[in-house]
């Protein structure tokens, strides 16, 4: 009976409307009132795609900026990026193996250091103008660059500042995506002080802002905001308790926090990823061991300071936002979420945790390009929702794919 | 230190995501409504009228109805696919997914019997919820991470009562006794930093030992006067269900022998879990009236109390830092049942029925994935009967379900979204014999 009524049924179902669900193309993109058609972005080492510690062009593809070209066919498809060969500038940091305890070996990746850029720079500049190291002083004014990676050089080549590069392109979009630079310093350098204060940025930003209106009147802009620095995981990829055996019990384990100088590390320190390489040499164990310099730590009231600045820079960038009709992009509250409760593609959650997370590069402060798809796709989200576009979102499914090749189809027969 | 935090990350990133358990049925939800072919003939719409064996199922007060001895089987056959088309950003556009189309057997089987005038009582044993989801070729499937496969399988055992105490009037009710077993199969996805990529490191195999569950059914029918008009109630519990079983955890290699090894480290052993579920409440609603000799019309609103699916529990018993709460969120929906049965002269031995139902899905949009693709339903049936003098009777019908496509508009929780469109199409027969 079977034989006969399973088919039967089969084809009663087709009948039925069982089958025929057609593949769904990508949408073609609608800008609405957003004109990508000479979309220049200028920014920070985000914008640039750095990515573990270096430049290198099979990262670059993956930059927000270039997602965000492709997902609008900006440029009539060509959106020219100061690609730098393998192994990068400087060379990427791979993971090669792992410590017998777990612990992630870094090494760049191998090969000779390429003198610059393989793709030439057009006539009229580089359509990605992010510069790691850039601050607002910086795009503004600055045209040469600074030894050992001089950026600024590759980018710019002795052309002009990046203001004035991406003015010479008449942009008719920009993505503009500044900050995190300003106040990176108080994460790096585990002090506040190294940071921009609020007042000199809204100037500055008020400055570039002016600078890019009057001369490109008609441009859409989307203004990324800031993320929360000290969420990064090169601020939380060292946990304050170090789990030690138990030499009187076997199998048994218990606890240490580390300390600074002031006693061991309160809850809602921070302890920054360089110190990983002088904890297992003893620092921040108790006296008579050396405590933690202070500037690897960041104290819970260093902590508040920085997102204090954090909140107050995006407050100033949403006000500037809103008040000329331009997108702002959530960066903030993407990284947000992903460090809160991770971000879920396809089943898999990503995290923000060191190595292991997949939003973060190896250097724990650039995100990957996964990552990068996320901010990406804040932007279409921001621009569709402020320009009446309907963009498609970036697909992420080649971003988890070994080397995360943009453009591969081969996730369409995984 | 950073030391062990790699492995710690690493098991979170894999074990967090994790699925729910569902069925794919013929009803919204995983509801199944199959319970006898001459009811299935007017789309299930047998509220009021259930004068068969069936009522076991349908409304227990008309067991009453039953006079001698009376055994119904009823075997169907249940077709089922769907199919998914993907979106960005996940699994991206042009992606095509499939399940693979497999026919389904249920088997629903009632025995009654009446004792005097005023009493009657019976046993049935049915399924009213279940069936499953496998995806076809789940190795390659792009929802992997989230399930490849999940399959519930409950055995409803119900002995009934009912009586009469008027002509016009019967209660009934049963006790329910349920026998079930789950099995779950995804794979474990999680970011390979050496290859820069998302690796398959494993699949996890969740199948549960027999878990019980008691409930019970009531019902009420009163048909006035000269039973032109038909009323009838019926409301069928919540069952619970503890499960116990095992998970097994096989790691898969993913072709770089040091992220296996580290992977190795942080592996879940094959261990007990354990689970719930609950299966939801019902209540039905119906009004039937004869039309003249001929015709017979009957139409029931049913309710399920499908937000009691709001939350699936698993509990590991070696790695309880791995338990899961799945918020679910389902909501109470109502269903509406309409049929007419044609039956020349009121006494022809041929009858004919067809039938209407709308279903309404309880799945919120962002819980619409590869575990149980939901979406509102329509069912178009057909049938007819026959009956001879001995009591001896054959039904049979057909359905067509019509689920109409259910896009995940992009929120998806489990960061899968695209397009569904399920359908299905079943057949049965009821056998009913008469002893006296």
């Amino acid at each position: 009976m079977h034989a006969r009524v399973i088919p039967t049924l089969a084809a009663l179902a087709v009948v039925a409307g069982c089958s025929g669900l057609d593949p769904i193309s990508p949408p073609v993109p609608v800008t609405g009132n957003a004109d990508f058609s000479s979309y220049v972005a200028i920014g920070t080492s985000i914008s640039m795609g750095i990515q573990s510690n270096g430049l290198v062009e099979d990262l670059q593809q993956n930059s927000f900026p270039a997602q965000v070209a492709r997902a609008t066919g900006a440029n009539g498809g060509s959106f020219v990026q100061p690609l730098i060969p393998t192994p990068g500038i400087l060379p990427v940091l791979e993971v090669v193996g792992f410590t017998p305890n777990g612990a992630p070996i870094l090494q760049p990746r191998p090969g000779a250091i390429p003198i610059g850029p393989s793709t030439p720079r057009p006539a009229d500049g580089y359509d990605n103008l992010g510069i790691s190291g850039a601050v607002l002083a910086k795009a503004l004014t600055k045209t040469t660059g600074d030894a050992p990676t001089n950026y600024f050089d590759l980018v710019l080549q002795g052309q002009g500042t990046m203001i004035r590069q991406c003015l010479a392109q008449a942009p008719t979009f920009i993505s503009v995506e500044f900050g995190s630079n300003e106040l990176i310093g108080g994460v790096l350098k585990g002090n506040p002080l190294y940071m921009v204060s609020a007042l000199e940025f809204e100037t500055l930003y008020d400055q570039l802002l002016d600078s890019l209106t009057a001369a490109a009147p008609t441009a859409g802009m989307v203004l990324v905001n800031v993320p929360d620095l000290p969420d990064i995981a090169y601020a939380t990829a060292v946990p304050l308790d170090v789990r030690l055996p138990d030499v009187g019990t076997q199998g048994a384990f218990f606890s240490v926090r580390l300390r600074d100088a002031n006693g061991p590390l309160p809850d809602g320190s921070r302890i920054l990823l360089p110190a990983a390489t002088l904890i297992p040499g003893g620092y921040g164990f108790p006296a008579p061991a050396p405590p933690l310099p202070d500037s690897l730590v960041l104290t819970p009231t260093e902590v508040a300071t920085i997102q204090s600045a954090v909140d107050a820079y995006n407050a100033i960038i949403a006000t500037f936002a809103q008040q000329n009709g331009f997108a702002l992009a959530d960066f903030n509250g993407a990284l947000a979420r992903a460090h809160d409760n991770g971000i879920v593609v396809g089943g898999v959650r990503y995290t923000t945790s060191y190595v292991a997370g997949g939003l973060f590069s190896f250097d724990g402060v650039h995100p990957s390009s996964l990552g990068h798809g996320l901010v990406a796709n804040e932007i279409v989200r921001a621009v569709n929702a402020t320009y009446g576009a309907t963009i498609p979102l970036v697909d992420l499914a080649p971003l988890t794919e070994a080397g995360s090749a943009f453009g591969t189809t081969a996730h369409l027969a995984r | 230190m950073t030391t062990n935090r790699y492995h710690a990350a690493l098991a979170a990133c894999v074990f967090v995501a994790a699925p729910s358990i569902a069925g794919q049925a013929h009803g919204a939800g995983f509801s199944l409504y199959e319970q006898g072919a001459r009811a299935l003939g007017t789309a299930g719409a047998f509220t009021a009228r259930a004068d068969d064996p069936s009522a076991i199922f349908f409304n227990p007060s008309g067991l009453a109805n039953v006079e001698d001895k009376q055994l119904l089987i009823s075997p169907n056959l249940i077709y089922y696919k769907s199919e998914f088309s993907g979106t960005a950003p996940f699994p991206g556009y042009g992606v095509e997914e499939e399940t693979k189309g497999e026919v389904f057997p249920p088997v629903a089987l009632y025995y009654a019997q009446g004792i005097g005038k005023k009493y009657a009582a019976g046993i049935g044993i049915y399924s009213p919820y279940g069936l499953q989801v496998a995806w076809k070729d789940p190795a390659d499937f792009t929802g992997r991470a989230i399930s490849s496969l999940s399959k519930i399988t409950p055995f409803y055992f119900v002995p009934s009562a009912a009586w009469a105490p008027s002509p016009s009037f019967r209660v009934g009710a049963g006790a329910t006794i349920v026998l079930s077993k789950v099995e779950l199969q995804r794979y474990l996805q999680a970011y390979n930093p050496l290859d820069d990529r998302t690796d398959d490191i494993g699949v996890v195999d969740l199948e549960s030992h027999t878990g019980s569950g008691v409930g019970f059914n009531a019902g009420v029918q009163w048909w006035p006067g000269d039973a032109t008009w038909k009323l009838g109630a019926t409301y069928r519990s919540e069952v619970d269900i503890d499960y116990a079983g095992k998970a097994d955890f096989t790691q898969l290699p993913t072709g770089n022998p040091t992220f296996d090894a580290v992977v190795a480290g942080s592996f879940p052993p094959d261990q007990r879990v354990e689970t719930a579920v609950a299966f939801p409440a019902q209540a039905s609603l119906g009004v039937g009236r004869q039309l003249g000799a001929s015709w017979y019309a009957e139409v029931n609103a049913n309710w399920t109390q499908w937000s009691s699916f709001a939350t699936l529990e698993l509990e590991f018993a070696d790695t309880p830092a791995r338990n899961l709460s799945i918020p679910e969120d389902w909501e109470d929906v109502f269903n509406i049942r309409g049929g007419l049965e044609y039956r020349k002269g009121g006494t022809c031995d041929w009858a004919w029925r067809g039938g209407y139902y709308f279903d309404q899905s309880p799945q919120p949009t962002a819980g619409v994935g590869p575990l149980l693709p939901d979406a509102d339903r329509h069912g178009l049936t057909a049938g007819a009967g026959w009956r001879n003098t001995c009591g001896t009777t054959i039904d049979a019908y057909v359905l067509a379900v019509l689920a109409g496509e259910r896009s995940t508009e992009g929120i998806n929780r489990d960061g899968y979204d695209g397009t569904y469109k399920s359908g299905s199409m079943s057949a049965g027969v009821s056998l009913g014999l008469t002893f006296r």
